[in-house]
């Protein structure tokens, strides 16, 4: 049974980024893979998973959505636990996505401001063992790069369902899990939109 | 204020050239050109009025409160200077003051009564006071745009804080009660919604929520105090008023009792309230918002979604199951990754998903187990597709529709005037 982990699911998903989850269940459950998503959403879910992490379990998955600033500003008490989490993923190399706002988490200054890129881009990626490009939707004024890994973690400007608009990266993310990717129709079906959704965006 | 009828001959000829070349379209670049040849136009003509300017703003409701307050005002017997439903930007007024004004730009009307997109009521009112605002709610919307709500709610804090004589706030919007904390010029008059009618409503009214201490309610003038369907019932200290809402939903509940109280408000002793009955018991759907028109003889329900808000309250309004769907994300939705907030499990089957956005939508309707029929980025083909299946069996044909994908799918169904395509 593989576990993926959602941070404060409602709060951390102004543009979707949970689905982050539930795409990389979806598709663990076309490959016949159990899979089940658990949130995290107080002090001692984030204790429990923290434990997990350092324990080195393999098998799960963490996705930290995007939230707004009244959701970051409400999660404060929580910094430095989950600070202190994202260190021990990469250290592990425990696999999961974090996606802007919770960049905060990752010592970077996120606060909203109105002047920003806002569009979608085909990132460049310099990351061993991981695709070279990334689709996804760009809102920030953040000059950092727009996908980064460490360890297992991605690190991404790109807002909402990353891992559907990219299934080179979720087959990356799937094998890390120890799984074998195989394929079937809705698998299919799935990446015969997403080439279309390429094909407009990164000729856009 | 004859200077500037050559601004507006500009406007004008453009306008028509436009529509010559583009059927049913062309209200955005005249507004443009206008709008740079003469800016200080816009400003004129809003003050002009001898009873002021009266603004409805907020992320959602905007068009149907605008439509249904300027019903009840008219009724009353004032002439009221409008827009339409999409002009809602300073470049859509400048549009709608292409096709209205008189050569010398004046505009007939003793109030103006506008709905305005958030930032640009912020913009307009730096220059112009308005007389009241009416500030709906603020949700996640056009994120791409906006950014964060906070940010909207201190856009809408800022057009509150110009209003000189009447602010009407939202009473059940954590983010409009915070609004009325902001050091208001005028105290703050409430509507909203009895708690006996969001009790029912699952997912509630779906404003952004603010993390904060919920601030206690404040004794509102109006509330919905029945919801029945199509049926409501608004109430006050002043008595009740029942009434037919253009469509369903809570949603549609709180634009009516938004537009009554702003219509006491602004009527003061004027306001009569058989008047202001008869008139929500007669205003029309405004296009698009759960509108029932006829297509090849038969009824078809056209619904628009702007933001994940609306997308969800619309969907969980829909009446059974809809024998026949089609499902169109235009090229207005920047960013499609709202679509992955929205709850499909109301949503059994789409016939057909198109828009410029289509491949994005369905991508997320086949991740939430939405079985989908035929999938085109072509809208014209998508249309002849729906529009020639059977009439069903049950029930009638249902559009849900971004705006975007409503303006191209209504022209290419031969709604021309620039009114029908644009509101």
């Amino acid at each position: 049974m593989k576990t993926i982990y959602t941070l404060f699911p409602e709060m951390l998903n102004l543009n979707g980024d949970s689905a982050n989850s539930m795409v990389l269940k979806k598709n663990l459950q076309w490959m016949g893979e159990p899979s089940q998503i658990l949130p995290v959403s107080n002090e001692a879910e984030l204790i429990e998973l923290s434990r997990l992490v350092k324990s080195g379990e393999t098998g799960i998955f963490v996705t930290i959505g995007h939230g707004s600033a009244a959701a970051m500003q409400s999660l404060a008490p929580y910094d430095e636990q989950i600070q202190a989490l994202l260190l021990q993923m990469v250290e592990a190399k425990t696999p999961g996505i974090v996606v802007g706002s919770a960049l905060a988490w990752e010592g970077v200054d996120v606060s909203s401001k109105r002047e920003r890129r806002s569009e979608f881009v085909v990132a460049d990626v310099d990351a061993e063992g991981w695709p070279s490009e990334a689709l996804g939707y760009l809102n920030s004024d953040l000059s950092l790069e727009t996908v980064s890994v460490k360890g297992n973690l991605v690190f991404t400007l790109l807002h909402g369902p990353f891992l559907a608009k990219n299934p080179l990266w979720l087959d990356r993310i799937i094998e890390i899990l120890g799984v074998a990717t195989t394929t079937s129709d809705s698998k299919i079906c799935a990446e015969r939109y997403v080439k279309e959704i390429w094909n407009l965006e990164a000729n856009h | 204020m004859i200077r500037y009828w050559p601004a507006l001959l500009v406007g004008r000829i453009a306008r028509v050239l436009i529509r010559l070349i583009r059927k049913g379209g062309g209200s955005a670049l005249p507004g443009l050109i206008l709008s740079k040849l003469a800016p200080g136009i816009l400003y004129r003509v809003l003050g002009s009025f001898p009873q002021g300017l009266v603004i409805v703003t907020g992320s959602a409701g905007k068009s149907t409160t605008t439509k249904m307050l300027v019903n009840i005002v008219r009724e009353h017997g004032l002439v009221v200077f409008t827009n339409p439903s999409t002009a809602n930007i300073l470049q859509g007024f400048y549009s709608t003051i292409i096709e209205r004004a008189t050569w010398s730009g004046k505009v007939a009307g003793q109030v103006a009564i506008l709905e305005m997109d958030e930032a640009h009521a912020e913009e307009l009112t730096r220059e112009i006071a308005p007389l009241q605002v009416t500030i709906l709610n603020v949700m996640e919307d056009q994120l791409d745009r906006f950014v964060d709500p906070a940010l909207v709610r201190a856009d809408l804090a800022l057009v509150a804080r110009r209003a000189t004589r009447s602010v009407l706030l939202n009473a059940d919007d954590q983010n409009t009660l915070l609004i009325a904390h902001e050091g208001l010029a005028v105290e703050p008059e409430f509507f909203g919604i009895s708690s006996k009618v969001l009790k029912t409503q699952g997912r509630g009214l779906q404003n952004a929520p603010t993390y904060l201490p919920e601030l206690p309610r404040p004794e509102v003038s109006s509330e919905v105090s029945r919801l029945d369907g199509i049926n409501a019932e608004i109430s006050g200290t002043w008595g009740s008023a029942e009434f037919e809402l253009p469509s369903r939903g809570v949603h549609f509940a709180l634009d009516a009792v938004a537009a009554f109280e702003s219509a006491k408000s602004f009527l003061g002793g004027d306001f009569k309230l058989e008047v202001a009955t008869k008139a929500l018991r007669e205003v029309p759907p405004v296009f698009a918002r759960g509108e029932m028109v006829q297509i090849n003889g038969e009824d078809v329900e056209f619904i628009l979604v702007q933001n994940p808000g609306s997308m969800q309250l619309n969907l969980d309004n829909l009446v059974g199951e809809p024998e026949q769907l089609l499902f169109a994300i235009g090229r207005d939705v920047h960013d499609p990754s709202w679509l992955w907030t929205v709850d499909y499990s109301n949503l059994k089957h789409v016939d057909v998903c198109t828009g410029f956005n289509a491949y994005e939508a369905a991508l997320a309707l086949h991740y939430n187990d939405v079985p989908l029929g035929l999938v085109t980025d072509d809208l014209e083909h998508a249309t002849k597709t729906f529009f020639d299946m059977p009439k069903p069996q049950h029930g009638h044909k249902t559009v849900v529709f971004s705006a975007d994908a409503m303006r191209r799918m209504r022209r290419s169904l031969g709604f021309w005037s620039a009114e029908e395509v644009e509101r």
